[in-house]
């Protein structure tokens, strides 16, 4: 009989809302199914029904004081609702505001009044209920706020799971501190299953091969959840934009423009992403070829199962006595990892780790 | 100067893409007259080549002091050369630039440092018919600034940004006193995004399509599209085309529709990704994805040709305010909304004198 994982969330927005219902929806799969967005149904010696949420932080008022399974459904999340979450018993608790809030976004996001309402003590509620691990989904741009919560997992021993671009577990300094606490670390910024940057990627790279010249390309990324709204301000996606934009330069070894968004809010398409790619090459005798893609996709199951499997990666650390970044689950699940490794490498190692034939 | 007895004498203020392809177009169909893209070859006995340019405003320094007929190749203008301009002999004159340059275009277009002129005396020096108001999106102060001038000089005055003017009660009541016209606001591209974006939604209500959600998200390189960055630019041009659509139909859906990006390798053409989610027979669902690429220049261009001979009509007609007649079909957001078949309507009335107002 294996441990249960006690999961704590900070941020219970459609990402976290799409990983409670995952836990759910695939509580009942056999070891042996292949379910869409998982490596395994069994990772290692956990099921996903082995994860267990055991704490939530929100600064949304209308989540805090209800129960997880009540308070997923709340505006301003707008993730569809796929699986049958029952009471859970957990209580979503108010979490420090901090930059994790956008002066533009304080509607939006129903933030809590602080007159009111005193943020709980985040190491203490940890240690209460004997987390394993924290997964950091507060949203893009929250550089302080992510440290208060990378700091808390420190000091409450707690596993720590970063799936926003600031910069923690691909950070030296914070990655050392994870080593010296002996604790395991994932990060930064949840990659998608198969999303905008990964599919750009191939593409450049197909053209690339194919000995295409190419000679400008752009991706477009509209969607109507508080991701993108938060992103409307160009100074809150600075470094979202820097790193999805060089995941596509690097492929090619010469400069061309390039432009690569996230474009607009569009707020009746909900969390459905739309993303519009162009690249315009030359091919043998310098005759033109266009290619136009166009992706639509439920934005926040795109990364739920790709962090169901990072927890049970990081649960196995835990067990094993591994401790700071781990490199190969890091690479293969996050957008900006400590070291990058090749996406078809990546996933053959973790087959590895998980078998326990390389250390991380 | 030409001895044209039709000639209609125009001013233009904002000496950008639309501009250059209006000048370039006033001299590609002298050379065509039965080109079929020339939508429409005479407008109440109006010619393309009766549009003389008399005056020309604008603040960069990279326009301002030159002949019209190499200031509209200037940087940031990205229309290509469709034909070979002869020099006019009209030299760009510096204006106050109020706020005609948003933030994100700072950096771009650099303010000349040359004196502001008297843009009443310039009016009326060269006998102006009509001024052309072709500022960026956005420069409330400087339409109006504009609109003023053409009181002042007594012209015709057409507005062709979304600054509201034609649609602004104050503005339309001190025209009609006047006795001026006045039309607008915000020049519809002949074969641009919101009119294709109208039909199209059109169609699929009349062919019995519920639509429920469709946006229109297009990008570019031009100045427009630059200026679009700045968020709250962006919602006010947007708002523009988003009324101007729903208000083309009965029908209740969600609407998105204007320009979400710049890429400024794209030059002067635009990108329009159009989507529609809808519902048909059986209420079974409906999907479209459409993608157009055009030019922005040249497609703004082929309203305001019919827009200024509209303007010099009215005034031979002494029509004073808004007209109401031709606005609906020439612009985003006119005083009146009409439907877009019963818009041509009033635009060929008034041409052939079946309408008077």
């Amino acid at each position: 009989m294996t441990r249960k994982i006690r999961l704590a969330i900070a941020g219970l927005g459609n990402c976290a809302s799409a990983v409670v219902q995952g836990i759910h929806y695939y509580k009942d799969a056999s070891d042996t199914d292949t379910v869409p967005g998982l490596m395994h149904v069994r990772f290692g010696p956990y099921h996903v029904s082995d994860i267990e949420i055991v704490a939530v932080f929100e600064v949304n008022s209308l989540k805090i004081g209800k129960d997880v399974s009540e308070a997923i459904k709340m505006a301003p999340n707008c993730v569809q609702t796929f699986a049958d979450v029952p009471e859970m018993g957990v209580v979503v608790q108010p979490g420090p505001i901090g930059d994790g809030v956008a002066s533009h976004m304080r509607e939006s996001f129903f933030c809590y009044d602080e007159n009111e309402l005193k943020p709980v003590n985040v190491v203490k509620v940890l240690k209460d209920v004997k987390a394993d691990i924290l997964v950091n989904f507060i949203p893009v741009g929250s550089e302080d706020a992510t440290k208060v919560y990378a700091q808390a997992a420190l000091d409450a021993g707690v596993a720590f799971a970063n799936g926003i671009p600031s910069f923690i577990v691909s950070d030296k300094e914070w990655a050392e501190k994870f080593t010296k606490a002996g604790i395991p670390c994932a990060g930064d910024d949840i990659k998608s299953q198969l999303g905008a940057t990964i599919l750009h990627r191939v593409l450049m790279q197909l053209m690339k091969d194919r000995g295409i010249s190419v000679d400008q390309t752009f991706q477009l990324n509209i969607g109507g959840n508080t991701d993108f709204e938060n992103m409307k301000k160009e100074e809150r996606l600075t470094t979202k934009r820097i790193s999805k934009t060089e995941a596509v330069t690097s492929v090619l070894d010469y400069e061309i423009p390039v432009r690569i968004g996230p474009s607009d809010y569009v707020p009746f398409l909900k969390d459905e992403k739309i993303c519009y790619f162009n690249a315009e090459g030359r091919n043998f005798g310098d005759q033109p070829i266009h290619v136009d893609l166009k992706l639509s996709v439920q934005d926040s199951p795109n990364s739920a199962g790709v962090m169901i499997d990072v927890i049970r990666a990081l649960a196995i650390a835990q067990d094993r006595g591994i401790v700071g970044p781990l490199i190969t689950m890091s690479s293969y699940a996050f957008k900006h990892p400590p070291e990058q490794v090749p996406d078809f490498a990546a996933r053959e190692n973790i087959e590895k780790y998980i078998r326990g034939e390389v250390e991380r | 100067m030409s001895s044209n007895s039709n000639a209609i004498k125009v001013a233009v203020a904002g000496i950008g893409n639309m501009i250059s392809g209006l000048v370039q177009g006033i001299h590609y169909y002298q050379e065509r007259p039965s080109d079929k893209t020339m939508l429409h070859p005479k407008v109440g006995g109006f010619q393309i080549n009766d549009i003389e340019i008399v005056a020309a405003f604008d603040i960069s320094e990279e326009k301002v002091g030159k002949d019209l007929s190499e200031a509209i190749y200037e940087h940031p203008n990205k229309v290509p050369s469709s034909i070979e301009v002869p020099i006019s002999g009209v030299i760009v004159n510096k204006v106050p630039v109020f706020d005609g340059i948003a933030e994100s275009a700072t950096g771009v277009v650099k303010e000349s440092k040359a004196k502001d002129c008297d843009v009443v005396s310039v009016l009326n020096a060269c006998d102006a018919d009509v001024l052309v108001i072709a500022v960026p999106s956005g420069a409330v102060e400087a339409a109006e600034y504009f609109a003023n001038a053409a009181l002042e000089a007594n012209v015709a005055l057409v507005n062709a940004s979304p600054a509201p003017i034609a649609r602004n009660s104050s503005w339309a009541r001190k025209f009609r006193e006047a006795r001026l016209p006045l039309l607008g606001d915000d020049l519809q591209s002949q074969a641009g995004g919101t009119i294709f974006h109208k039909g199209l939604i059109n169609l699929l209500f009349e062919i019995g399509v519920r639509v429920l959600d469709t946006y229109q998200l297009d990008v570019s390189g031009g100045l427009e599209g630059l200026t679009t960055l700045d968020y709250e630019r962006r919602q006010f041009k947007r708002k523009v085309k988003e009324e101007s659509i729903s208000r083309s139909t009965d029908e209740l859906f969600n609407i998105a529709s204007g320009t979400t990006d710049y890429l400024d390798f794209l030059g002067s053409t635009r990108i329009g990704n159009y989507w529609v989610k809808g519902e048909g027979f059986l209420g079974q669902p409906i999907t479209l994805d459409i993608r157009m690429n055009s030019l922005d220049s040249s497609n703004g261009a082929a309203s305001l040709v019919d827009a200024i001979r509209c303007a010099k009509i009215a005034l031979n007609r002494v029509i004073g305010g808004p007209v109401a007649s031709v606005s609906p079909y020439l612009f985003k957001a006119p005083p009146i909304y009409m439907e877009h078949s019963e818009g041509i309507q009033a635009f060929n009335d008034f041409a052939s004198g079946k309408r008077t107002d």
